[in-house]
């Protein structure tokens, strides 16, 4: 039975059970949730530790003689992504403790995040997909409720609105996926999925749709508009989504069947979106102005990042970046929560004062949070673009890639300036009421940020599977250099108090922050599709109204023949007598035949 | 042995009586007690099939003996499973209608429908097939006439000419079949196993009657005009019925027809188009619709197309999938006309353009809309992925991958019931306050459905077992 | 069992009753004594019903006087009259003008009514048509003034019908003097003779017009809607039905030879009468006027079993008769008690099912009856017609016969949602309660409806040894 073990990692949703029964005890919620998930981060770190490798299958139903099972494995990949969201979890569950503290409506926060985190829990073990479906449905629900929370907030709904419509379109995609496999294989158990010979032309559609719902859930071009917008959530589901949940679970699918993708020989498309999305991603990072928002599109562009290793079947950079991005990520909106919840400002250009005399520890781990962000040896974020890098090898998309360095660099020390100018009208009183139940987990996410360049020599001594890349002189360099340029732009330009301001009327705003379009391809695609809807409901008032005629038209001949009954007896009488002619007729055309 | 089927008909018939003869007040506990002691039967003999995987039947007396008629019941796996649904149904509706709103009239037609569905589902020939069938066209008429809201009366003249016509076309197509087959049987097992006797030509006669009945029924584009109009005008029970089990007569005798008549597997590509074009028109005429009942109306025609997808897919996994359909549609509608219902009683409108903050008045119904959009959407762990996954596993096999193009569809679907939610459901900006709130009798409701929502799309295993033998 | 000859004894005895009846009638009608007319004639009409009952049960063929033949099929017919005899008997006490009066004629009617379907010959059918005919113009002269125009109206055209039916007889002369009904297939002329044809002819228009068929049928709304509704029923329920076995004897025994002549002119009114009697009934807003109607489509139903013109057909014709007996019988009992309330109209109708949940149901059921809606006798008896249809492969037939049996629905559906809407009462408002000779006659009505309807059995097998008795065998 110890088999089964990686099954009780999904603890929260026994907690998200206990709060729903307790749903009137809004106090004992978080704790319940906490409990959980620490519960479940002590499993996890005993399965990590010693079952890697185990799989555990119970049928949930057959057909036709196929069974069609709950399974779980924890491969190398499974235990990673678990143990990343084993830690995050209870961090992401203290930091809601101060976050959420007066907000109402606690036990439904509480119920619906340990949904989500066991959701996403389950994800990280599953070993075929129908297990897989499971919890990338629920993720993408819990997910749709936890951006609407706030639902009484005028654009929360529409936003909420506009990721689970995003979303959808991978669930139906995914199961479409499943069941083209189901019915080419018979099987959807993924390793066994992976040591299937040769590709088909079924393999190749259900590849392609399974790319496609992972680029829904990972705000991949064309499906990014979703990501932004998702910013009207909480913030600690914001950190928890865009750190080790939710987005990361596309990249995870594709990482995953990797090999069939290579099979397939279907590597570039995963190359293409990855560059085109990083691009956008970057371009928006530096127009933003929501302190927030600015950090979902940089999300957008390390996740677009990893699929450009994945393109390049890198699937060791890939999985550094994911794990190290888990960390800063994390770190950067529980820092932006944070400076959010002390000003009560969104607008970077509007936050003032945010420094290392205001809140020292904020500060500083902010700070580590920024520069393994945007790169500096030794911190995690510098391992893990490098590994990017690295991995191209076309020179025009290594070119690209350093490129993306650099305004990565720009915008986030952009990010960090801007709310450090000094305005001395403005009181700096917020940053120092930040409370302690927030401060505790950005000092162990920052702890963990600066440990995490540890990742690059630790992941291959558990996965021997993945090829580790070997750091070349001249490409950190590189990096290192642009990162410093980018640096010194984004101090020049935005450290003092009258920084130029993007306006969203500007050129330079429409420049940048445009996506290629896709919102407004959206926004007609929609109502293209209303008009649409317009014209079939006046279509079908059209067959409505003919076949009412039709059935009228009975009623006209009846008004009709009423002229027949007139009430006089000879008409009777003359009837009569045409009857029987009538009769005559048909008898001697029956005798004539 | 417990005679169940016996019990049920007594059941029923005692309430009919019961509720026609006693006082108002007592009308809704007759109900309730009658549609309860039908569910608990009913799940004894899915209990009963699922154990000993044999079929429950019960014979009495001869009814036409000069056709080999007898009155006799039989739960298949397929009418087991329709049993069950229709049973939870009954149930739900007949709970969730209130002690002071449930009239004598509504409790006896209720029944009277009940009495017509489960007689269909469990009817051994098709002669008693019609007959439960006209039962249940005119129980529904008078349920439409009788507890409508404002246009009952033309929407149930409405429904009653379309049913005219399917009750002519599947007459006909009844006695056909009668005098097709080598010995003259209405004999639905006898025509299943000898089907294929039937001369072609009478056989694409039969086909073509009793598939325009049935697509009348369930209902499939082009002849659907009924639908909106008769779902919408009822009362929340009726719409609930209407829409979760009346439909389910033109669905399972769409199946019956297809395992009756091979010459079936000649149409099977033009009917997969029919049903795709049906799924698409369904959603794209509900995107413009404004009220809610009417909407949710043809989002229901869109689910009732894809069973026809599974239907028309000949395989045996299809057939599988269209019967945990019909599961799937009649609870998840029957849901959501409950919880339409209730919106209506909240804020005294249908209008989605009027409804605002559903969920501050009460969260129940704003959850349970949205549980009804998973079970619809086929989310796992509901009744509606179980459904989905196996009608589509059946079309792709029958038709490659453009069976799977009716799934663009319910993601349409999807996404415009997602934005009924942020429109209406969840958005509380600049609205109206609910005047009324929902009663404990239709929050029971929700919980019933609900209930047997994610036990049927948990546990889906008891189901696929009576089904696959 | 009985034995032989109590087979003959149980026919005198029907046959005296009958007698009986008649002569208690016309001394209540000398005496003007109301009351007694009804309590010595209602269970004299009861006895014999049973009476004819028990001489179909016991199956034998009996001759009676040369004229008159009971065997199966008109031995079930009589009783059948018989009982409508007594419902309408029933209903007619407290509703006719002149009670009396109608007694000492219902007894002749009834005389010729049992001689119709007793006939040996061709006179002996066309006096007992005549007899019904002009018993039934005295009936309705005799409720008052207001009754001459319809009363006048069946007369004159009624004698044009009997005429041509006399001209038919005439030219059967010309091949067999004895005018009896068999024997006439071996001794007559070869499919096709023009005299023959000629005759054909004359007998289809002449039992059209009593049997309401298209377009011979015209006189029928007014003279219904005119008539006083007890008359009314009797019409639908008894006359009508007369002029189909006339068919029956006729066709399938004096010209059975010829089926393949006249089962295509019987398919074809069949589709118009049906057709006739369902649009027309689809415009009509006054209930009378409407069962009118809807009786000419009924009358169509039936002719598709004589179209069909085998033993199953005429099975199923009788079935179909014998259901719609009991249905227009009980549907204008309770139009007629309404009637006496000032109801008249369908838009009168409205809010009835609350007023009144006797006339509500009752109707209701009646009504769904006639629309062929199971499983009440009326379904049974279409089933079987349209089933002998397609046994004989006439598919466009019974096509056309189910698409008008559901169409009938719509306006059925109308009264019925009329009576159970909401809308304002136009005429009077409160409670109604009818009295207790409309409840018993509709409750039997009702009862053979729902009973027979859903234990078909004994009639069908009643209806199959009629049909086989007609065709000899």
């Amino acid at each position: 039975m110890l088999q089964a073990l990686p099954l009780l990692s999904v603890a929260p949703l026994v907690a998200a059970a206990l709060i729903i029964l307790a749903i009137h005890r809004d106090r004992a919620a978080k704790y319940i949730a906490m409990a959980g998930s620490v519960l479940s981060l002590i499993i996890i770190a005993v399965v990590v530790l010693y079952y890697v490798g185990g799989t555990y299958r119970v049928s949930w139903f057959s057909l036709q003689g196929y069974s069609f099972n709950i399974t779980t494995s924890v491969l190398p990949l499974n235990a990673l992504l678990l143990a990343l969201v084993g830690i995050v979890t209870p961090l992401i569950f203290l930091y809601s403790f101060g976050y959420m503290d007066t907000k109402s409506e606690q036990s439904r926060y509480y119920f619906e995040i340990s949904l989500f985190a066991a959701a996403m829990m389950l994800f990280a073990i599953s070993g075929n997909f129908v297990t897989m479906f499971i919890a990338w449905e629920m993720l993408g629900i819990t997910s749709y409720l936890l951006i609407g929370f706030w639902y009484a907030k005028k654009v929360v709904p529409d936003a909420a609105r506009k990721a689970i419509s995003t979303i959808i379109i991978g669930d139906i995609l995914f199961l479409a996926a499943i069941i083209v496999l189901w019915s080419a294989y018979h099987t959807l158990n993924i390793s066994s999925l992976l040591s299937i010979a040769g590709s088909t032309v079924y393999l190749k559609v259900a590849l392609a749709f399974i790319l496609v719902a992972a680029f829904t859930k990972s705000a991949q071009f064309p499906f990014n508009e979703w990501l932004s917008d998702a910013m009207e959530g909480p913030t600690p589901v914001s950190a928890f989504l865009h750190s080790s949940t939710m987005v990361k679970a596309g990249v995870f699918l594709i990482a995953i069947l990797l090999p069939l993708y290579v099979k397939a020989g279907m590597l570039m498309p995963i190359l293409a979106i990855g560059l085109i999305t990083a691009i956008i991603a970057v371009m928006n990072a530096l127009s933003e102005h929501h302190i927030k928002k600015i950090l979902a599109y940089s999300t957008m562009e390390d996740l677009a990042l990893m699929f450009i290793a994945l393109g390049f079947n890198a699937i060791f950079a890939a999985m550094l970046l994911f794990v190290v991005q888990t960390f800063y990520k994390a770190l950067l909106f529980m820092s932006a929560g944070s400076i959010m919840k002390a000003t009560g400002e969104e607008n970077i250009y509007k936050t003032y004062n945010f420094g290392f005399k205001t809140n020292k520890l904020l500060y500083i781990s902010t700070i580590i949070g920024v520069l393994s962000l945007a790169g500096i040896f030794p911190l995690g974020g510098f391992f893990g673009k490098l590994g990017i890098d690295t991995s191209a090898s076309s020179m025009y998309v290594y070119i690209a890639l350093v490129a993306i360095d650099f305004l990565s660099s720009v915008y986030i020390f952009r990010w960090l300036y801007l709310p450090s100018r000094k305005d001395s009208y403005l009181s700096s009183f917020g940053y120092r009421t930040v409370p302690r139940s927030m401060l505790a987990p950005i000092a162990i996410l920052a702890v963990l940020v600066l440990a995490s360049g540890l990742a690059y020599f630790m992941l291959p001594m558990y996965y021997a599977a993945m090829p580790k890349f070997s750091i070349s002189i001249i490409d950190s360099l590189i990096e290192t250099v642009l990162v410093l340029t980018g640096l010194g732009i984004a101090y020049i330009l935005y450290s003092r108090g009258r920084a130029p301001h993007v306006d969203a009327s500007s050129l330079e705003y429409k420049l940048l922050h445009n996506s290629f379009f896709i919102n407004a391809f959206y926004v007609y695609l929609l109502k293209g599709i209303e008009l649409l809807g317009e014209g079939f409901d006046a279509l079908n008032d059209a067959i409505n109204s003919v076949i009412n005629g039709g059935a009228y038209s009975f009623i006209l001949l009846g008004n009709a023949l009423k002229r027949i009954e007139n009430g006089s007896i000879n008409t009777y009488a003359i009837a009569f007598a045409a009857g029987i002619v009538f009769l005559v007729i048909v008898f001697a055309m029956n005798l004539i035949k | 042995m417990i005679p169940e089927f016996s019990i049920i008909f007594a059941a029923l018939t005692l309430g009919i009586v019961l509720a026609a003869l006693l006082e108002k007040r007592f009308s809704y506990y007759i109900g309730v007690a009658a549609t309860a002691i039908v569910l608990i039967m009913v799940l004894l003999i899915v209990a009963y099939e699922y154990i000993l995987g044999a079929n429950v039947m019960a014979q009495t007396y001869a009814y036409i003996p000069q056709f080999g008629v007898h009155v006799s019941f039989i739960a298949t796996p397929i009418s087991a499973v329709l049993l069950a649904m229709t049973a939870i149904v009954l149930f739900a509706a007949a709970l969730s209608s209130g002690r002071e709103e449930t009239s004598k009239g509504a409790a006896v037609l209720m029944l009277l429908f009940g009495l017509a569905a489960i007689g269909l589902f469990s009817s051994s020939n098709l002669i008693l097939f019609f007959i439960f069938w006209d039962v249940g066209v005119v129980a529904t008429f008078f349920m439409i006439s009788y507890m409508g809201s404002a246009n009952r009366r033309s929407a149930a003249l409405k429904f009653l000419v379309y049913s005219l016509g399917a009750s002519a076309a599947l007459l006909l197509g009844i006695i056909l079949i009668y005098f097709g087959t080598p010995v003259h049987s209405f004999n639905i097992a006898y025509i299943i196993s000898h089907g294929s006797l039937i001369p072609i030509g009478i056989q694409e006669s039969i086909f073509v009657l009793l598939f325009v009945a049935f697509m009348i029924k369930m209902p499939i584009f082009p002849l659907h005009s009924w639908m909106a109009d008769a779902y919408t005008e009822s009362s929340t029970q009726g719409s609930m019925l209407i829409s979760g089990v009346l439909s389910k007569f033109g669905a399972y005798g769409m199946l019956l027809l297809f395992l009756m008549m091979p010459i079936a597997a000649k149409y099977s590509t033009y009917i997969l188009a029919l049903a795709a074009i049906s799924a698409f028109y369904a959603v794209l005429v509900a995107i413009n619709q404004s009220d809610i009942k009417r909407l949710i109306s043809y989002i229901s025609m869109l689910d009732m197309s894809i069973i026809l997808v599974g239907i028309a897919s000949i395989t045996v996994i299809g057939r599988e999938g269209s019967i945990y359909g019909m599961l799937a549609h009649g609870l998840g509608i029957a849901l959501l006309f409950l919880v339409a219902g209730s919106i209506e009683g909240m804020f005294g409108s249908r209008s989605i353009k009027f409804i605002r903050g559903v969920v501050e008045g009460s969260a129940s119904t704003a959850y349970s809309f949205m549980l009804g959009i998973f079970s619809i959407t086929g989310v796992p762990l509901t009744v509606g992925f179980i459904a989905d996954l196996l009608i589509f596993i059946g079309a792709f096999s029958a038709f490659g991958l453009y069976g799977l193009i009716p799934l663009g569809a319910i993601l349409l679907a999807g996404g415009l019931l997602y934005l009924v939610v942020s429109r209406s459901i969840v958005n509380g900006r600049n609205g109206t306050e609910a005047p009324y709130l929902p009663t404990a009798a239709q929050k029971a409701g929700y919980s019933v459905l609900l209930l047997f929502i994610f036990a049927f799309g948990m546990l889906p295993f008891i189901l696929l077992k009576i089904i696959g033998s | 069992m009985l034995a032989p000859n109590s087979d003959l004894m149980l026919v005198y005895a029907a046959f005296a009753v009958l007698a009986l009846f008649i002569a208690s009638g016309l001394a209540a009608a000398l005496h003007r004594r109301k009351n007694v007319a009804f309590l010595i004639g209602l269970p004299l009409l009861a006895i014999d019903t049973a009476l004819f009952l028990s001489v179909f049960t016991g199956g034998s063929s009996t001759t009676l006087l040369g004229i008159f033949e009971m065997y199966p099929f008109s031995a079930l017919f009589a009783a059948l009259f018989m009982a409508s005899g007594t419902l309408i008997y029933l209903i007619s006490y407290r509703y006719s003008n002149d009670f009396t009066g109608f007694s000492a004629l219902f007894g002749f009617m009834l005389l010729g009514v049992i001689g119709v379907a007793a006939s040996t010959s061709l006179v002996t059918t066309v006096v007992g048509i005549e007899l019904v005919a002009l018993s039934t113009v005295f009936m309705i002269i005799l409720d008052g003034k207001s009754r001459v125009e319809p009363a006048v109206k069946l007369f004159i055209l009624g004698a044009i019908a009997i005429s041509v039916l006399l001209f038919a007889v005439a030219m059967m002369f010309s091949y067999d003097p004895s005018l009896l009904l068999s024997g006439f297939t071996a001794s007559g002329p070869a499919p096709g003779s023009y005299i023959l044809t000629l005759a054909i002819i004359l007998f289809i228009a002449g039992f059209s017009f009593e049997a309401s068929l298209f377009p011979f049928n015209l006189w029928v709304p007014d003279v219904y809607q005119g008539a006083p509704t007890n008359i009314t029923a009797m019409l639908a329920g008894m006359n009508k039905k007369v002029a189909f076995v006339a068919i029956m004897t006729t066709f399938f025994v004096l010209l059975s030879r010829y089926s393949a002549t006249f089962s295509p002119i019987f398919e074809l009114l069949a589709i118009l009468t049906m057709f006739f009697g369902n649009i027309m009934a689809f415009v009509q807003k006054d209930v009378k006027r409407l069962f009118a109607y809807s009786s000419i489509s009924q009358a169509g139903y039936i002719l598709i079993g004589i179209a069909v013109a085998d033993s199953f057909g005429i099975e199923a014709s009788i079935v179909q008769i014998a259901a719609h007996m009991f249905m227009v019988i009980g549907a204008f009992s309770v139009v007629l008690w309404l009637e006496s309330k000032g109801l008249r109209s369908i838009d009168d109708y409205s809010g009835l099912g609350y007023r009144s949940k006797f006339a509500g149901i009752s109707l209701s059921i009646f009504m769904l009856s006639m629309a062929g809606v199971p499983p009440l006798l009326g379904f049974t008896g279409k089933l079987l017609l349209f089933s002998s249809a397609v046994d004989k492969g006439m598919l466009i037939l019974a096509g056309l016969g189910i698409l008008n049996s559901f169409m009938s629905i719509y306006y059925y559906g109308k009264v019925i949602g009329s009576m159970y809407s909401k809308k304002g009462v136009s005429v009077g408002s409160g409670k109604l309660f009818a009295n207790g000779y409309i409840i018993a006659a509709v409750a039997v009505c009702l009862a053979v409806v729902v009973l027979f309807g859903l234990y078909p059995g004994p009639i069908i097998h009643a209806a199959s040894a009629a049909s086989l008795s007609l065709f000899g065998m």
